[in-house]
């Protein structure tokens, strides 16, 4: 499915839970322009771009790419850290077929299923996780640790990443 | 709830219903006799929690794309919530 720059505008305004009039006033541009920018009417001035980026909580080369930079590890210092129940733990598969995967789990949900005993195999799918554990990654999110936090590439070539975000 | 069926070269199928449809404590009362075939053990009151959460995350975070997959092949899979 192709994902043009106005899609991501939506998607990405959306997930931040913004509305094109805050856009606009935050761009200092009028409600309507960024409607056009999200139905790929028009694009956002060259010089907008970093601004939008940055309040869309992306890269400018994200943001045009559509193509998400897995950002190292990161320890986020105690006052900047998000609310662990508004963080994503994401799982990528990129199998030695071509297949591609992406699971987007909220991280209070991986804590409820953690409680019912569900292991790293039942949420990904992939056997490849079955020693990773879930307990280890949670502690280290708590202490702050964002970013692509395990990556494993089995014998069969395929690739699993565990990115927190 | 979305779901994005894309076949290469073939029709695109887009499903688009209720999520509360299917994310509910009646689904959630089905859960644990469903994971308990894929061998977890849940309770009944785990699941509502389980169910819970995630309507909780879908009311916060709307047009959440909860999986993605592309296959070698060309066709395309997408669940948003």
């Amino acid at each position: 499915m192709e994902e043009t720059l106005g899609k991501r505008i939506s998607t990405l305004r959306k997930q931040k839970d913004l509305r094109q009039d805050d856009i606009a006033q935050l761009l200092d541009v009028s409600p309507q322009a960024v409607s056009k920018w999200e139905n790929d009417q028009t694009c956002p001035d060259i010089g907008l771009l970093p601004k939008l980026a940055k309040i869309l909580g992306v890269t400018t080369d994200e943001l045009l790419s559509g193509k998400q930079e897995l950002q190292e590890v990161k320890l986020v210092p105690p006052e900047e850290r998000k609310d662990i129940q508004n963080m994503l733990l994401r799982i990528m598969v990129d199998s030695a077929d071509g297949d591609k995967v992406r699971v987007n789990l909220p991280m209070a949900l991986v804590q409820v299923a953690m409680d019912m005993g569900m292991e790293m195999p039942q949420l990904s799918g992939k056997e490849t996780l079955k020693n990773i554990d879930l307990n280890q990654i949670l502690e280290l999110v708590r202490q702050g640790a964002v970013g692509n936090l395990v990556e494993v590439e089995s014998s069969d070539g395929d690739i699993v990443r565990i990115f927190v975000e | 709830m979305k779901i994005l069926v894309k076949e290469n070269g073939g029709p695109t199928i887009r499903l688009i219903f209720p999520s509360g449809l299917v994310l509910n404590f009646v689904s959630a009362s089905f859960l644990p006799k469903c994971l308990e075939e894929q061998g977890i053990h849940i309770t009944r009151e785990q699941a509502r929690v389980f169910i819970k959460e995630l309507n909780r995350f879908r009311k916060r975070h709307k047009d959440w794309k909860l999986v993605e997959v592309r296959d070698a092949k060309g066709d395309y899979v997408e669940i948003r919530l």
